[in-house]
């Protein structure tokens, strides 16, 4: 309860210093005053205020929730992966999802197909995104079912899958326009500058989903890091069980980064943090991935808005400051994580 | 809780059995042990009792129901199973580990009790103080009787054992297989143990099945199966066999050369 309620606590300052950054200077107490007026239903009384209102509460706090969520849902969806599919290298798009993604982005902005007709603009690209990176994941589900495969054919599945993808991503890149290529790339490095009141339900939505079902299921995570044999002896059907958690995690991290593209990083090595700390019982790991992920987004996000004049991608910033740090607490860690 | 193998058959494809139509009863409560030289298809029998592996032809019943209808959570609250080897991939504890065993008969909330369970065969087994190390970290003949632990946190009638004391030294395999022994006594399980080590199989079990070339070469009590002709026809070794406190005790002589 000590450790939910210091991470809770992290997420909030998090959340309102990353409001306090941007372009327009409102410091980080003055922040927290207009979110705090805000919320307690205090109306801005003068220019100043109203404009500040307005950039923290309806331009900064989406994307500071959107990073919260989005860093909880790759997490938490990193960890439940290595644990079902037993390795732990797997990670959220393990079943394909970003290359299925970056293939619905690309022939939306470079060919104008639109899998939703009425879609245009940004909301048509969200829609290809999801759409397609649920293509993968579908495939190697039902493979992994009809032909009983172990946890190392999904990955591998999932390997075939995304270079299937990926080529076909390159191909129609050879034939587009540079402008068209700079939103397929900017959206491949993955940026939060899309959030906004209108989308960060969905974000929410698989936030909520991913977290509350995967630590139920914490148990039966511990259980699935066994053979198969030993999952069957104590109950469990592993091929039906690996299923269940492979759709949840695909639909999950689908609809997140179908809004900010594919950020790495988050739901490959937060898991791995987690664990050199806490051990790697899913009971624990999965809600503490969960806050730290929120908090390494958010952090992450921040500095992406410090550092960059024009919004660097925050997926370049988790791969950044991400790495070294993991690659420090990896060489000075105690304990035993994999 | 009586389990019945009919006619049982498995292979991998229809060209290669590796069981051809076994036939057996297990009586409640007993303790059988399973020999027979390497690949003869042990584990692959004890597999198919749990439904681990479905076998081509025949059935399994425990208590006069056919396994393969029974829903595998509710198989597992009748036939616990000590696999081999765990291949365990993440470090958990070795209570989070026995902790799983519980699975079949968890609710929401029975955490507390599921931990009480654990503990107590913990205790039973005298490796209460390995219960926060963790399982990858232990040596071979603890590992066996964490996998045990987990095996009897399931409360099962029928426990199935694949080699459970291959790893433990002399006086551990001793007091491993008289716990399970006990467990026949006190509490009625039918235990079906795959044992290599002829002599604690004949001191322990009410019964021997002797396998060979995917069939039951023999059955009975230790006295009726293990004699120098069957281990001759089995293994290929010469032995004498003397009784002693009443059960018989094999020495090996020298082993057959094969031309």
């Amino acid at each position: 309860m000590l450790f939910a309620g210091i991470c809770a606590a992290l997420v909030l300052i998090l959340i309102v210093l990353n409001v306090s950054i941007g372009l327009y200077k409102i410091g980080f107490l003055d922040s927290y005053r207009v979110l705090i007026d805000h919320l307690s239903g205090v109306v801005p009384d003068n220019l100043h205020d109203i404009r500040e209102d307005h950039i923290i509460f309806n331009q900064r706090l989406p994307r500071a929730i959107a990073a919260a969520c989005v860093g909880a849902v790759l997490a938490v969806s990193g960890a439940a992966m290595q644990s079902t599919l037993k390795n732990p290298l797997a990670d959220p798009y393990t079943t394909g999802i970003s290359s299925g993604a970056s293939f619905g982005v690309c022939i939306f902005a470079v060919m104008g197909i639109s899998l939703l007709p009425g879609l245009s603009g940004d909301y048509g690209m969200i829609a290809n995104a999801f759409v397609f990176s649920l293509i993968p994941a579908a495939a190697i589900i039902v493979c992994s079912r009809v032909f009983s495969a172990s946890p190392t054919s999904v990955i591998l599945i999932g390997i075939a899958v995304m270079y299937v993808f990926s080529a076909c991503t390159t191909l129609i890149k050879l034939y587009a326009e540079p402008e068209d290529l700079e939103v397929v790339y900017r959206w491949s490095l993955g940026n939060l500058g899309k959030a906004t009141w209108d989308n960060i339900g969905y974000m929410a939505a698989s936030c909520a989903i991913a977290v509350i079902f995967m630590t139920a299921a914490g148990r039966r995570l511990n259980i699935l890091t066994m053979n198969d044999e030993s999952v069957m002896s104590v109950g469990i059907d592993p091929k039906k069980e690996r299923a269940i958690i492979l759709a949840v995690v695909s639909l999950c991290t689908a609809l997140a980064v179908s809004f900010t593209g594919t950020i790495g990083f988050v739901g490959l090595v937060i898991p791995h943090i987690i664990r050199i700390f806490m051990g790697s019982n899913n009971t624990f790991l999965i809600p503490a991935s969960a806050f730290a992920g929120a908090v390494f987004l958010l952090a992450a996000d921040s500095v992406a808005k410090v550092a960059g004049t024009y919004d660097l991608p925050v997926g370049v910033i988790t791969s950044i400051v991400g790495g070294p740090v993991f690659l420090y607490i990896l060489i000075r860690q105690r304990r035993r994580a994999w | 809780m009586p389990v019945t193998a009919d006619s049982v058959s498995f292979g991998y494809n229809s060209r290669a059995l590796i069981l051809d139509g076994i036939s057996f009863e297990f009586q409640d409560g007993k303790f059988y042990a399973v020999l027979g030289p390497n690949g003869v298809g042990k584990s692959t029998f004890i597999r198919c009792i749990n439904r681990i592996l479905k076998p081509k032809e025949g059935s399994i019943l425990i208590d006069g129901k056919d396994v393969s209808e029974i829903p595998l959570k509710e198989l597992a609250k009748t036939v616990g199973y000590v696999p081999y080897s765990a291949g365990d991939s993440f470090p958990l504890t070795v209570v989070d580990t026995v902790l799983m065993g519980r699975h079949p008969r968890s609710r929401l909330g029975s955490l507390v009790k599921d931990l009480e369970k654990v503990h107590e065969v913990l205790d039973q087994l005298e490796i209460s103080d390995l219960a926060l190390r963790e399982f990858s970290s232990l040596s071979a003949g603890q590992h066996q009787k964490v996998m045990l632990a987990r095996g009897l946190v399931q409360e099962p009638e029928v426990l199935l054992l694949d080699e459970p004391t291959s790893n433990l030294d002399v006086r551990h395999q001793m007091e491993v297989t008289k716990i399970l022994r006990d467990l026949c006594v006190s509490k009625g399980i039918t235990v079906i143990m795959i044992c290599h080590d002829l002599n604690i199989a004949s001191k322990y079990a009410d019964e021997l099945i002797l396998m060979y070339d995917k069939k039951i070469f023999a059955r009975g009590t230790p006295a009726e199966v293990l004699t120098p002709d069957n281990l001759r026809a089995v293994y290929g070794v010469e032995s004498t066999v003397i009784e002693h406190n009443g059960r018989p005790c094999v020495m090996l002589d020298d082993f057959i050369k094969q031309d």
